[in-house]
């Protein structure tokens, strides 16, 4: 067998794809043949690790849909929501007037709507470590949803030098703290031909930010770019929310 | 991973019939954001009753809970799975508990809960998520791929999807498409692993 196939074995074992007798021909293998059993151990670490990062992408994407449910139960409440019917009420033509040309509340509900954290790429979190960098502890913050804390430690990281990756998550930790404004002013500072990995992630989350500052053209500018671009990230959410804003 | 926003209708998590399946097969985000909405509440009124815990402590119980589940759902692993899929779920969280009780000795059991010690289940996959081993360097090499490379390795090593479903999630042209992407970046992730 060549190399390619002993991987490609390896790799249909590991992903429990064999039938009990190829497995048990693959175990017997194993033990006979130790340069294979060496390969085999090597290939078993590896998917290991890739099932530890999967499991941590995995608990950033619950932390996240932890945040929306926090923000739904916020958005719920009866007091605001009574107060927000009886102002609808009394002075709906004003507010309609005032809806199309300075603030728009259903921007603000599309924002919301689609709102959530970008998952935690940039630094493992270990469970239960003691020796955690800047960047870690400042990475549980963010994905605990404590974004005012994430964005302190993200400035004093930024320092004179404007690191990319680092602008973008203290971006989405704006957003996350509802100023839209400030996020769009970190967007800008960064630079998408600069090797940049996440200019998909880039291009909804400064749409959102626009949608929620009511520059609708520049948002819907951005969601064009994410469906033309060919890439999946997002696509099906952008031509949601293109459709959405094609109604205001 | 991106999760959308789950619509009203329930997942069946409650029957011992397998109907929560379906909707797991159709389609994985929709069905662990429902599955974390459904269950959320339940658990926390169930796990402040059993245990002194904050509530913060009880929600990344739970959320490790949804991941076990996840991971032997993806691999289609299911003879465990006797009861409903809630009952499964709640075991998982009560044997997760316990672990946690064990390591910090400041958590109180209100209750004797050795009646809820559940054997059967293997948490090797979430013990996995304490190792430390070799998966910063794989994270490090991971970190440089570009976003489609990622999600392809993440997709077919993590969560297990077929190629089939590979070439429908990431609109690729065939089949044969999205396995020479997904040897691509394979290879591309072993080279940066080597350079390290």
């Amino acid at each position: 067998m060549s190399k390619e196939e002993d991987y490609k074995i390896i790799e249909t074992y590991l992903l429990g794809q064999l039938s009990d007798a190829e497995a048990k021909a693959f175990e017997v293998r194993c033990e006979s043949d130790a340069a294979f059993k060496k390969m085999f151990l090597s290939e078993q670490e590896f998917f290991n690790a890739l099932e530890v990062e999967g499991n941590l992408e995995m608990k950033a994407v619950l932390q996240g849909l932890e945040s929306q449910h926090q923000a739904k139960i916020i958005q719920m409440n009866p007091r605001r929501k009574m107060l927000r019917l009886i102002a609808g009420f009394l002075f709906f033509p004003l507010c309609f007037f005032l809806f199309k040309t300075m603030s728009s509340p259903s921007n603000h509900d599309l924002f919301s709507d689609n709102y959530s954290i970008y998952p935690n790429e940039l630094v493992h979190i270990d469970r239960g470590s003691e020796n955690s960098s800047d960047l870690k502890k400042t990475m549980i913050e963010y994905s605990s949803g404590n974004f005012e804390e994430a964005i302190k430690n993200f400035d004093l990281m930024l320092g004179t030098e404007q690191k990319q990756d680092i602008l973008f998550y203290k971006a989405v930790s704006l957003l996350g703290e509802g100023k839209s404004k400030e996020a769009l002013n970190t967007f800008d500072k960064i630079d998408l031909n600069n090797d940049f990995k996440f200019t998909e992630a880039y291009r909804w989350y400064k749409a959102l930010a626009l949608v929620n500052e009511n520059n609708i053209s520049g948002a819907k500018e951005e969601l064009n770019q994410i469906i033309s671009s060919g890439q999946k990230f997002r696509r099906e959410s952008a031509e949601k929310l293109l459709s959405e804003l094609g109604q205001e | 991973m991106y999760f959308v926003h789950s619509s009203s209708n329930t997942i069946g998590l409650t029957t011992t019939t397998n109907s929560w399946q379906d909707a797991f097969d159709e389609n994985r985000n929709v069905f662990v954001s429902k599955l974390y909405e459904e269950q959320r509440q339940p658990f926390i009124n169930w796990a402040r009753s059993k245990f002194s815990m904050e509530d913060d402590e009880i929600l990344d119980v739970y959320q490790d809970s949804i991941i076990v589940l996840y991971n032997r759902l993806k691999k289609g692993d299911l003879e465990l799975i006797k009861d409903s899929l809630q009952a499964y779920l709640f075991g998982i969280c009560k044997n997760l508990m316990l672990k946690k009780t064990a390591k910090n000795k400041k958590i109180q059991l209100s209750e004797n809960m050795n009646d809820y010690l559940i054997k059967s289940f293997d948490l090797e996959l979430y013990h996995k998520m304490d190792m430390d081993h070799q998966k910063s360097i794989v994270s490090s090499g991971l970190s440089q791929l570009k976003d489609n490379c990622r999600r392809i390795i993440y997709l077919f090593y993590y969560h297990r999807f077929s190629l089939e479903s590979i070439k429908d999630e990431m609109d690729y042209s065939s089949v044969d498409v999205a396995k020479s992407r997904k040897n691509q970046c394979l290879n591309k992730l072993r080279e940066l692993l080597k350079s390290k």
